[in-house]
């Protein structure tokens, strides 16, 4: 079985102005089936960047990524795209539900998009996903009838529905409240370990990243393991 | 299409909630102005074309001195057809006293349109056959004759059947030479008139239905190629009053069919355009998702699509149903009946148009979008998408030539527009861009005004985008009303208050005296005469025609050898002088042409002509040429020449002027007692038709421009409200910040006064600059659009503008 994420060598550098800023230096490291990995650091450190490329949001200009064995950095955008629906999920700080969508709708946007499963069973799954979550009574409420707490759990059951194999999540409790934020966060260790996904976070909340298997730190775009 | 793929279409149909009805209204008022002005040209024109077929008998006419060829004949036998042939000829009674009669050679069928009165009140085809004539009523007087008695036709006898009152095509009167005969085609024969060399103008009136109208004249203009001494007319040319006043008319409906077009579109790339820009973050969730780029394209196109077929049909049933509300109101002061035409072939070009439009003119914005990069949702700043690459603007360029063509028909029009459109749009574009930059340079010390000419300044929010749009629909709506303002005082100069109903031929110079005294009596109005002196040109420039027209091919060669008629003492408007001078001073043997006349001739200022005068060559130098007003039905000449040279020539004289019906039928009993020879012809039933046109080509012009108008404005107020949405959020963080509503409210109004001024000013004064090269160079009218519209204009837009930025309030 093939080792979920290999990242080697990997360099990530942006044009500003006359200057070039290396937002990410000589990356690598490896993360094991199941593992849950924290990436910490201080704004601008690199993380966000780092985070587009190991998900295969944006490509490297050095250095690669593995994914499950597959290296997307060599794909193009269309069989990255291709590879994100059948094989990632991802969680944002800013929940990213589609407004117009209700929550059922957002819970069966992955599954409709890998296209594997008829509409009916694809309902079935994301009610019954809603339902562990606590969302049961709110299947056909849109996200802005919802609290922040509410629309992570929708987040959280949209990145899960496809068990994907590999799970990104970008500071998943930033945007809520401390108490809120705490049951989000154990929605997240409980799921993750239930399917035994490989999760990969990044965060700025070191409570968090220590609940975390691994905790990767990122600085000046240089990543270092952190005890 | 898949079950997924339904249902994300369906989801995105409802992520444009409300707005979902404002793109659908911009799409519908935008194909609806085409479609309406489509549909009310159509039914406009063809009542109109209803109103004119009686001036020449037909839908189309072809004419020709010589025989018509096979095709023609055989073209004849698939439609509903009458022949005529006119000559002129002598007629007389048994005594052999003889008068010139205009021989008008009829087939049964004859008039395919309008009438031809007869006092007995029956149809010509009950009196005319292979031994009867039908005479007008001065030849039963001149020859001492009555109805039952026999008139001698080139030697033969017919028996007169009755009198002729009017007959509805007989337009030309002043080049009548006498009073009419008609005769049947069988008994044209037996006459033998019609002899190889006899000079004969035939014609072959076509009856169609208005869907194979274009098909038939398509097929003849093919047949003029081979066959040049043969030309066509068809029955919105049948009068030069109407013809100039019809063609402006339909000149204007096409351009303001355009410029609803032009109106529509930037509703249509607005309202959707600031859809799209708020769909980015979603797009970008989508392709961090796994949706490729090509999915989330199609998926857009096809909702754009859906919302283009939407809104045409909802445009198209909002055209038919504003068209009959209209066509109600305006029905009671119009003089004519006006049927809606309604077509499939309309309504299949307004959805293809509306469905072309709104995905055309959008996907180069769906494609920009659809460009958001994938980790656009992680990071903050990554989701600028790049500009348009440059085949789009090729696309765009293509796509508005091909609309522009498809309304023009025309590839080098369709060119120049698009060049003078994106002059137009460089032009708006630059100075708005200039503008923003000396007011992004100003400093004002009240911080509500420094924010709202910031605001005003900023490329954010397409602003710059959004006034563009907005000086380009102020300039199309004020261009259509500058030219509905011109265009109606045109047709309305045209006045026919003073055209002559009755015309008097062949009165003798002794009797001139005695027919005045007979007219006035009659309380005869704008009374008018000239001396007619008949002659053919016999050499030009010193060359002889016989020589000329030798390189010439038939069609041109009636200009040289016909008889012409040479009038004087007739007064010369100075001001229709285009070339040269024709007044007391001008030498002896002074000449004035017609300007078209003497182009055709091949003369000019300078040139000499010498005329065959009853077998004595006069020489003349042309001093001047002039244009006639033809369009006025007053009498007028091609050749006018100096008193003293034609004075003793054999003339007799012309008449026209204004009588009542009483005083027409009075007058005719006159001339029958004591001045027999003199033919009077009745142009009453022409005027009272010419006038009803004209007036309701006025009628249909106002009011195709004030609907235009209107469609554009609601448009416009639309589409900027739109753009206003956009800004609620920037509102209500002002809001938030601590800026009373009324100081956020001050802002938006300044920024609106700003945004209005500049939009009415330069929209304006461009079209005024447009209207003034459209008359001029399109409709050929020398007259300057009216400058006090394009100031109100721009005032009132200015005002509007800034009213609607008060509605504006942070939520």
């Amino acid at each position: 079985m093939s080792i979920p994420v290999t990242v080697n060598g990997l360099s990530r550098s942006f044009p500003s102005g006359e200057t070039t800023i290396q937002a990410v230096q000589d990356v690598g490291f490896e993360v094991q089936q199941g593992e849950f990995v924290a990436i910490v650091g201080s704004s601008g450190s690199g993380k966000s960047t780092l985070l587009s490329l190991l998900a295969g949001l944006d490509v490297p200009n050095e250095g690669g990524v593995w994914l499950l064995g597959e290296a997307i950095h060599e794909m193009d955008e269309e069989e990255r795209a291709h590879f994100r629906r059948q094989h990632l999920g991802f969680i944002f700080q800013s929940f990213q539900l589609f407004a117009e969508y209700t929550a059922l709708e957002n819970v069966i946007f992955p599954l409709e998009l890998q296209g594997q499963i008829s509409y009916e069973e694809a309902v079935q799954r994301a009610t019954q996903m809603l339902t562990r979550l606590g969302l049961g009574e709110r299947l056909e409420h849109k996200p802005s009838k919802m609290s922040g707490g509410e629309q992570q759990r929708v987040a959280i059951a949209r990145a899960f529905i496809t068990q994907p194999p590999i799970l990104f999540a970008d500071e998943p409790t930033g945007n809520l409240d401390q108490e809120t934020g705490r049951v989000v966060e154990n929605l997240l260790f409980e799921m993750q370990r239930e399917t035994n996904t490989t999760v990969i976070l990044v965060t700025h909340d070191l409570d968090l990243a220590q609940k975390a298997d691994r905790i990767l730190e990122m600085s000046g775009g240089r990543l270092s393991e952190r005890s | 299409m898949t079950g997924q793929y339904r249902r994300w279409i369906a989801r995105e149909f409802r992520s444009l909630g409300g707005r979902l009805w404002m793109v659908l209204l911009a799409i519908a008022i935008g194909v609806g102005a085409v479609n309406g002005v489509h549909s009310l040209a159509d039914s406009i024109r063809s009542a109109i074309e209803d109103q004119s077929r009686p001036l020449m008998a037909a839908d189309v006419v072809t004419q020709s001195v010589h025989l018509f060829p096979q095709e023609y004949q055989d073209l004849a036998g698939n439609y509903e057809t009458s022949e005529t042939k006119e000559m002129l000829s002598m007629v007389s009674n048994a005594q052999f006293e003889s008068v010139l009669a205009e021989i008008k050679g009829v087939s049964s069928g004859y008039p395919l349109y309008g009438d031809v009165e007869l006092e007995s009140g029956k149809a010509l085809s009950d009196h005319l056959s292979t031994e009867t004539v039908i005479v007008q009523r001065s030849i039963l007087k001149r020859l001492s004759l009555h109805v039952g008695d026999t008139l001698m036709v080139n030697g033969l006898p017919y028996t007169i059947g009755d009198v002729v009152l009017s007959e509805s095509d007989r337009i030309n009167v002043g080049m009548a030479a006498g009073p009419r005969v008609f005769m049947s085609t069988e008994g044209l024969e037996r006459s033998k008139l019609d002899q190889l060399g006899s000079r004969i103008t035939r014609r072959i009136q076509w009856k169609v239905p208005e869907a194979e109208k274009e098909a038939l004249l398509a097929t003849l203009s093919d047949l003029e190629e081979t066959h040049s001494f043969v030309n066509t007319q068809s029955s919105n040319r049948a009068n030069p009053s109407t013809a100039r006043s019809i063609n402006n008319s339909e000149r204007f409906l096409g351009v303001v069919a355009l410029m609803s077009l032009l109106i529509g579109t930037i509703g249509v790339v607005q309202s959707l355009s600031n859809w799209l820009a708020g769909r980015r973050r979603e797009m970008g969730v989508f392709r961090c998702l796994g949706m490729s780029r090509r999915e989330i394209l199609s998926i857009y196109v096809t909702v754009v699509f859906l919302l283009g077929l939407g809104g045409s049909i909802l445009g198209i049933l909002f055209s038919y149903g504003g068209m009959i509300a209209l066509l109600q109101i305006i029905q009671p002061y119009i003089p004519i009946e006006i049927t809606l035409q309604a077509s499939v072939w309309n309504w299949l070009s307004a959805l293809l148009l509306g469905i072309g439009v709104a995905v055309l003119s959008t996907l180069p914005s769906i494609v920009s979008t659809t460009q958001i990069p994938a980790n656009a949702v992680l990071q903050e700043g990554q989701g600028e998408t790049e500009g348009l690459r440059w085949y789009w603007y090729g696309l765009y360029a293509g796509v508005l030539f091909a609309t522009l063509y498809s309304q023009l028909h025309n590839p080098v029009w369709a060119a120049v527009a698009l060049a003078t459109l994106l002059l137009i749009v460089g032009s708006v574009y630059g100075l708005v861009y200039g503008i923003q930059t000396i007011l992004r340079q100003r400093r004002v010390q009240s911080w509500t005004l420094r924010h709202a000419i910031r605001n005003f300044a900023s490329t954010a929010f397409g602003l710059r985008t959004a006034i563009v749009a907005l000086t380009l629909g102020v300039m199309v709506i004020t261009s259509i009303g500058l030219m509905q303002s011109s265009l109606t005082s045109q047709i309305r100069d045209v006045s026919l208050t003073s055209a002559p109903t009755n015309f008097f031929v062949d009165i003798q110079p002794e009797q001139w005296t005695e027919t005045k005294e007979l007219l006035q009596e009659n309380d005869i109005q704008h009374l008018q005469s000239a001396p007619v002196v008949m002659g053919r040109i016999a050499k030009i420039k010193g060359v002889p025609v016989s020589e000329i027209i030798e390189s010439k091919p038939d069609t041109e060669r009636w200009a040289y050898t016909r008889e012409q008629r040479l009038s004087y003492d007739v007064p010369v408007d100075p001001e229709t002088v285009l070339e040269g001078a024709f007044d007391q001073s001008s030498p002896k043997n002074a000449l004035c042409l017609e300007t078209r006349y003497a182009e055709r001739l091949g003369v000019t200022v300078g040139d000499s002509i010498t005329f065959d005068i009853q077998g004595i060559p006069i020489d003349f130098e042309i001093t001047a040429t002039r244009r006639i007003q033809w369009e006025t039905m007053q009498m007028n000449f091609f050749l006018v020449g100096k008193g003293a040279t034609l004075a003793d020539a054999p003339q007799f004289r012309l008449a026209a002027g204004q009588l009542t019906a009483t005083g027409e039928e009075n007058v005719q009993i006159g001339l029958a007692k004591t001045l027999p020879n003199v033919t009077i012809v009745s142009l009453r039933n022409v005027v009272e038709r010419v006038a009803v046109i004209l007036e309701s080509i006025a009628l249909a012009i106002q009011t195709m421009g004030a609907f235009s108008i209107l469609m554009g404005a609601i448009i416009m107020v639309s589409s900027l409200q739109a753009s206003l949405e956009r800004r609620r959020k920037q509102f209500s963080l002002l809001s938030v910040l601590g800026s009373t509503q009324r100081e956020v409210s001050q802002m938006v109004s300044t920024e609106m006064l700003l945004t209005g001024a500049i939009s009415g000013v330069l929209g304006s004064g461009l079209a005024w600059l447009c209207t003034w090269g459209l008359l001029r160079f399109v409709f050929r009218m020398s007259v300057l659009p009216s400058i006090g519209w394009a100031l109100l204009s721009a005032a009132l837009v200015t005002a509007v503008i800034a009213v609607l930025g008060r509605w504006v309030r942070p939520t």
